[in-house]
């Protein structure tokens, strides 16, 4: 008999086997559960493919964009505001994934690990954006049939008032071009920034260089570096930081960079937000990136006016014009603004916070008014009447012979209109053309509703 | 009014039937597993010097080894030199080597009747029997305990059964009818179970409890799946219950056990031919017989069979020492199985095999050579039959079919993140529209309906049943009960294993049910007189 006992540690041995298959199958359903859940063959939520089970979408003034009607998923009536807030908003298919009908399905179906989706028969959660969709549509049509992205937010608050991508759709009808429209380039793309990256290496210059106002470097029609011509597109002769950044001087800034070396350029650059993604409300979005790594003298030289590798995100540039605007840190930008359940229960409600600080606010203060200065000084204040707009362009140049993307980047100088902004245009010439004209129209209807 | 009331009732209960399902597997838990009470003294053996060796089991190994019941004190004798047996007409012994045993100063050559005051020689060691000591039942504390417990678990596990079968009518009340089967088979259910425990006196019962419990769930996941044929279910349960009680009433008298094994290992291997020529395919798989109003699985009965036949006293472990009787025996279960392409119940049998083969040898080079044999088996009928493998093509990869090879996986999974912890109540559950989802998906369903709490307490009773087997296997007062409940608890986890895992795509899918649970009429019959094994585990201590 007493042998028994031993050969029946067999059975032990299995059942221990079997223990860790079930703690197995419990992690994975605690970690997974919400993929597994949230598959378009789950007919608690989903019908034909479609997520049905789910509350309203709402603008911040209350405008429906996305509702369930009689078990069908409907967009808003107007065509516009389908359009400018596609891609805020999703598509109900799946297809955009930084929508908020993906990105926040769990949200919106009343999803959650622990209780499943009991709360999704009762129709799930409402969710109430920040963002404006007549403010949405006014940038969408500024952007015309230009692709490209414009992001307006509070800086004091957070508030994400515009964020629109385009090339957008019409999620009513079936659209048979779908090259690269189901992406939010304001969240999920990077462009090469261009001179807006000056911004980048006057704010290092300014941190670590205790001269850096008073540095001049000469330029004539650019300089030469180990025999290799960056060029200018005018003769700019000697120039401190200020004026160099007013004329975007290539020569400057190359010379600057380079003087500054590839270590404070990379410190300075992660320190802005490059090489690690933005978030926006849990939603990841795409990172900029700057690596300049066992990188040539003249390469450092593009690299410090934006050329070179660099790649900039649109949410991560919105990010640091609210830290320049906010004294050297910024206010992170949100575009949920409360979800509440179909009683009516606030669950939850979007509200400030702050990055990490990123700079002094002597730095802050003193890119701020250089940036005023580019406006005075050479985009003129009057094309932004009423505003006191602080900027920069940029024209990211891209392939040989294509024309070059269009930026324009900044923020509002005014406490009562606390606006910052990024309007990239693709493929649209000069930073001074498209992108300013696009942002003065969005900021003069942004302003009216701060 | 009256409906808001019903579904606050619905989200209430979502977080009670979890703290009683917990509940009820904790008090069986201790029931089965706490009491450390050893076995009474039936006889004892004393030498010359007053040293006792006290008996305590039916059967007992006899020798110098430590592994001995009785550890004889002489450096002469054998290892294992003898098995002391008790029979119907007394204590019996017999020498399982060559070398001398002595009875009364006799050399005797096979099994002898020994009395009162015979002294047996081995390895010249005098041991004198006294077979006339008072019956030394110590009082048993965690008796009186274990029945406080029992009721107490029968009284939550009611409550559970009433609280589920109200929110199942109110499910049904919403959308219309209400089948009467719910209300009359939750009923008939509670009804059963207490009179069989009244009848049993609350004594001993943690292995029925345990039934009890998993059956409510077989039924709740029969009412939100198929209500018509809820009847047919219960019907089954109660069959499956008549089917344990006669079973355990014959595992007790292990004369007659013994008498019955070779014709019950025949019966076996007949009915396997038989399915085979007569046979109805079903789901893939050939294991089906047509018997005009109802199909059966006789594969789901030669479980019981093959434990049956296939288990064996101390007496034989220790006389017949290979294993070729039994393995040709367990040859001529697989391969019909095989033969109906039912390779799920083909490896559940293959489980119970090594754990009888381990458990009646000990021998761990046996067991690695038969899971050799298999591995080459499977791999020759990979190569020889490609089709075979196709049937696993989606196996860990579920995912990447989700609407054709992968869909019954991908929708448990959907099933198990949607039901989340509490689950989304009872009939709410949307598995039921995938094929076999009351069988082969069965664990997907209760946690949806019910919850992965609750699935998960399913998942811990068939593991006391294990930890049961295991922790009797020393006391029982057979060898034959220890491999019995061992091989019927290990083959309870393996179908386990690969129902849940199978349908979760951790292992390949293979169609096999949750034993208990899984809606079907054999698979339950089977299942209750497989837990008659488990059961004969507690044949011993206070059991005569
Ligand atoms: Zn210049």
């Amino acid at each position: 008999m007493k042998q028994m006992s031993i050969r029946a540690l067999s059975l032990i041995a299995f059942t221990v086997v079997f223990v860790i298959g079930i703690f197995s199958l419990t992690y994975l359903s605690m970690t997974r559960g919400d993929d597994w859940t949230s598959f378009p063959a789950n007919r608690h939520i989903y019908k034909d493919g479609v997520m049905v089970n789910a509350g309203d979408i709402t603008d911040r003034f209350g405008t429906v964009l996305a509702t369930t009607e009689n078990g069908q998923r409907i967009f808003n009536d107007d065509y516009y505001t389908r359009l400018s807030t596609l891609h805020a908003v999703g598509d109900f298919n799946g297809f955009i994934k930084t929508g908020l009908a993906t990105a926040k399905w769990d949200k919106l179906t009343g999803y959650n690990k622990i209780t499943g989706l009991y709360d999704a028969k009762k129709g799930g959660n409402n969710i109430k954006m920040t963002i404006s969709a007549d403010l949405n549509t006014v940038a969408l049509k500024a952007l015309g049939n230009y692709s490209g992205a414009v992001g307006v937010y509070n800086y004091k608050t957070g508030e994400m008032l515009c964020m629109v991508s385009s090339p957008s759709y019409d999620p009513n009808e079936k659209n048979e071009e779908t090259d690269g429209i189901y992406i939010n380039r304001f969240l999920s793309s990077s462009y090469p920034p261009g001179s807006t990256f000056k911004v980048v290496t006057t704010i290092a210059a300014l941190e670590t260089l205790p001269d850096a106002e008073s540095r001049e470097y000469d330029c004539d029609y650019g300089t030469y570096v180990d025999g290799e011509l960056i060029s200018c597109m005018s003769k700019h002769h000697t120039v401190n930081l200020r004026d160099a950044l007013a004329k975007s001087c290539n020569a400057y800034f190359s010379q600057l960079a380079i003087d500054l070396g590839a270590d404070t350029m990379q410190k300075y650059a992660d320190k802005l937000g490059f090489n690690t993604p933005a978030e926006i409300d849990g939603i990841t979005a795409k990172a900029g990136t700057v690596d300049l790594d066992k990188i040539r003298k003249v390469d450092l030289g593009w690299a410090g006016m934006g050329q070179y590798t660099d790649l900039a995100n649109p949410l991560q540039y919105l990010t640091l014009m609210g830290a320049i605007a906010g004294g050297g840190k910024a206010a992170k930008p949100y575009m949920i603004d409360s979800i509440t359940t179909v009683e009516g229960i606030e669950i939850y409600r979007g509200g400030v916070s702050y990055t990490e600080r990123m700079f002094s606010e002597s730095t802050a203060t003193a890119v701020h008014a250089m940036m005023r200065n580019c406006v005075t000084s050479n985009y003129g204040d009057y094309r932004f009447p009423d505003l006191n707009v602080c900027a920069k362009t940029g024209t990211a140049e891209v392939d040989q012979g294509v024309t070059p993307h269009s930026w324009f980047v900044g923020f509002v100088e005014n406490n009562d209109c606390p606006l910052a902004f990024v309007v990239v245009a693709e493929n649209a010439g000069a930073g001074v053309g498209v992108a300013r004209t696009v942002a003065n129209k969005v900021l003069q209807a942004a302003k009216q509703i701060v | 009014m009256l409906s808001e009331l019903a579904s606050f009732y619905c989200w209430l209960i979502r977080f009670i039937i979890p703290v009683a399902a917990v509940t009820v597997i904790f008090l069986c838990a201790k029931i089965l597993l706490v009491n450390k009470k050893g076995n009474p003294v039936l006889a004892e053996f004393f030498d010359k010097s007053g040293t006792v060796y006290p008996i305590t089991s039916y059967e007992n190994a006899i020798g110098r080894g430590k592994q001995c019941d009785i550890c004889v004190p002489s450096k002469r004798a054998a290892l294992r030199a003898a098995a002391l047996t008790l029979k119907n007409d007394g204590w019996h012994i017999f020498p399982v080597t060559s070398a001398a045993v002595l009875v009364n100063g006799e050399r005797i050559d096979g099994d002898s009747l020994i009395e009162h005051g015979d002294t047996i020689n081995i390895g010249g060691a005098e041991l004198e029997l006294d077979d006339r000591i008072e019956p030394d039942i110590p009082f048993d504390v965690t008796a009186e305990l274990n029945r406080t417990r029992a009721v107490c678990a029968a009284a939550v596990l009611t409550a559970m059964q009433v609280m589920m079968a109200l929110s199942l009518i109110l499910h049904y009340a919403f959308i219309g009818d209400i089948p009467l089967q719910i209300p009359a088979c939750f009923g008939g259910l509670i009804v059963v179970e207490w009179v069989y425990l009244v009848l049993m006196k609350f004594k001993k019962v943690g292995v029925e409890l345990l039934a009890f419990f998993l059956c409510t769930f077989g039924l709740a996941v029969a009412a939100s799946a198929v209500p018509a044929a809820l009847y047919k279910q219960f019907i089954a349960m109660i069959l499956g219950l008549v089917l344990f009680r006669a079973l355990c009433l014959v595992l007790t008298n292990l004369e007659l056990t013994m008498k019955l094994r070779y014709a019950v290992g025949i019966c076996a291997i007949g009915l396997l031919m038989f399915n085979i020529i007569f046979g109805t395919e079903m789901y893939g798989a050939k294991n089906w017989i047509d018997l005009g109003p109802i199909t059966v699985q006789p594969s789901e009965f030669v479980k019981i069979a093959y434990i049956f036949a296939g288990c064996a006293t101390l007496e034989r472990l220790m006389t017949t020492r290979n294993l070729i009787l039994f393995t040709a025996f367990s040859a001529g279960c697989f391969i019909p199985l095989f033969l109906m392409r039912d390779f799920g119940t083909a490896s559940v049998f293959f489980m119970g095999m090594l754990i009888i083969a381990f458990m009646r040898s000990g021998d761990l080079k046996a067991i690695l050579l038969f899971i050799g044999v298999a591995v080459v088996g499977i791999i020759a009928i990979i190569t020889l039959k490609p089709y075979v493998a196709s049937r696993f093509a989606t196996f860990m990869h579920a995912w990447d079919n989700p609407y054709d090879g992968g869909y019954q996986q991908v929708s448990t999974m959907i099933a198990i993140g949607s039901g989340g912890l509490f689950g989304v109540g009872g009939g709410k559950g949307n598995l039921d529209l995938v094929a076999a989802s009351d069988t082969d998906l069965v664990f997907g369903f209760v946690a949806e309906e019910w919850g992965l709490i609750v699935g998960l307490a399913c998942v811990a009773a068939l593991i006391i049943f294990a930890l049961y087997a295991v922790k009797r296997a020393a006391l029982t007062y057979s060898v034959y009960y220890s491999i019995a409940a061992a091989a019927a608890a290990g083959m309870f986890l393996f179908q386990a294993a690969l129902n849940i895992f199978g349908s979760t795509d951790l292992l390949p899918l293979t169609g096999v049910t949750l034993p208990l649970i899984s809606n079907g009429g054999s698979s339950m019959l089977a299942s209750m007189g497989m837990l008659a094994f488990i059961k004969s585990a507690g044949l011993g201590g206070d059991a005569k």
